[in-house]
């Protein structure tokens, strides 16, 4: 068999594999995980004694099959960046443009966690999510030997995983 | 304390309305993510078939769930019939706050009154932070750096996961139907190219 000949066979298989792979991917349900990072943070700084709000961070989810639904949704709201003062986590905030409602998920505060929704499932995989934290600023910073008023904590490289499937 | 990070507090939904008391303006609850208690437009057994229809009519015009008004509208309506009365519970909460003259300046009192229980932190007339609870105590609302956010109570998630579930059978079914239908019409036209040939 002549090298020419060879590589056209060759070809010819690889084709018909890459078909066949793709109608078989097409005509079954899928299901599958996908993680989502952000370089985004999420800060706070408060007076001691109030309670708020850090600012956001979003993570927009796209590629997967539209009929995609969520299986489960774990957030890893990332590590603690900085702090000073004592700041108290009181709780995460999850929100999806799917959903009409945020969810408040219990959270201590510790870093690198994996925290898990329970709000979501059944609801569209692609989508906008959003992450928030709420605190309580308990004590001030020191600065040079003083107490300062304010408090502040963020966490930065948080990422969402979400676990999906299109035969729901 | 207003915490920084505009450019979040640009690119989220504000969800705030053209009304305001105080220095809190008052959330948008035509918004699909602020519900309030509404009646049910029409019977759960007729919202049932409402939501196959919609899974049916969105599965044909290649549109899945919140991409699809009709399907927000559903989701708004089906989910508020069993919303707490969150315009009252805001209102009446905000009213107790600016009623009350003395300075909050912590967050950690709780404030009762008739329809619920806010607790907040307010200087002059500033309110920077609230929390709102309806009367099982269950968190409805919290308004914090200018911004609303609304919580979904037990009843709402789950009336929610249900019309989920309804609208997801029904629109899988549809995608079955139509790809059945799409193969008795290719297995038409290849029959058809036999014969001929």
């Amino acid at each position: 068999m002549s090298r020419n000949k060879f590589l056209k066979l060759l070809f010819s298989a690889l084709l018909i594999i890459t078909m066949a792979f793709t109608a078989t991917t097409s005509a079954y349900a899928a299901t599958g995980t996908k993680k989502v990072t952000s370089s985004g943070t999420m800060s706070l700084a408060l007076k001691k004694g109030q309670t708020g709000n850090s600012s956001e961070v979003t993570f927009r989810v796209s590629g997967l099959p539209a009929n995609a639904v969520i299986t489960k949704l774990e957030v890893n709201p990332g590590s603690l960046k900085n702090y000073s003062g004592a700041v108290l986590t009181n709780y995460l905030t999850v929100a999806s443009s799917n959903r009409s409602s945020a969810e408040k998920v219990t959270w201590n505060g510790k870093e690198n966690t994996t925290l898990r929704t329970s709000g979501f499932l059944a609801s569209k995989a692609n989508g906008t999510y959003t992450i928030s934290f709420n605190a309580t600023c308990i004590s001030g910073a020191i600065s040079h030997g003083m107490i300062l008023d304010i408090g502040s904590k963020t966490y930065s490289n948080p990422y969402i995983t979400i676990y999906w499937d299109d035969s729901f | 304390m207003r915490v920084g990070n505009d450019k979040s507090l640009v690119q989220s939904h504000q969800l705030s309305g053209t009304q305001k008391r105080g220095s809190v303006p008052s959330p948008d609850y035509t918004d699909f993510h602020f519900n309030t208690k509404t009646a049910p437009a029409m019977s759960d057994e007729k919202y049932k078939t409402a939501i196959i229809e919609q899974a049916k009519k969105d599965q044909a015009a290649g549109k899945f769930q919140s991409d699809s008004a009709g399907f927000r509208s559903l989701v708004k309506s089906y989910v508020s019939a069993v919303s707490p009365d969150r315009k009252n519970i805001i209102s009446q909460g905000l009213r107790a706050i600016y009623k009350n003259t003395r300075q909050e300046p912590k967050t950690f009192n709780l404030l009762d009154y008739m329809f619920g229980s806010v607790k907040y932190s307010k200087e002059a007339d500033d309110v920077s932070y609230a929390e709102f609870y309806d009367s099982n105590g269950e968190m409805v609302a919290s308004f914090s750096n200018g911004r609303w956010i609304s919580y979904g109570t037990k009843a709402e998630d789950a009336r929610e996961s249900q019309l989920w579930g309804i609208y997801n059978q029904a629109w899988n079914s549809a995608a079955r139907a139509s790809k059945g239908n799409q193969g008795a019409v290719n297995a038409g036209t290849s029959s058809a190219i036999d014969v001929t040939g």
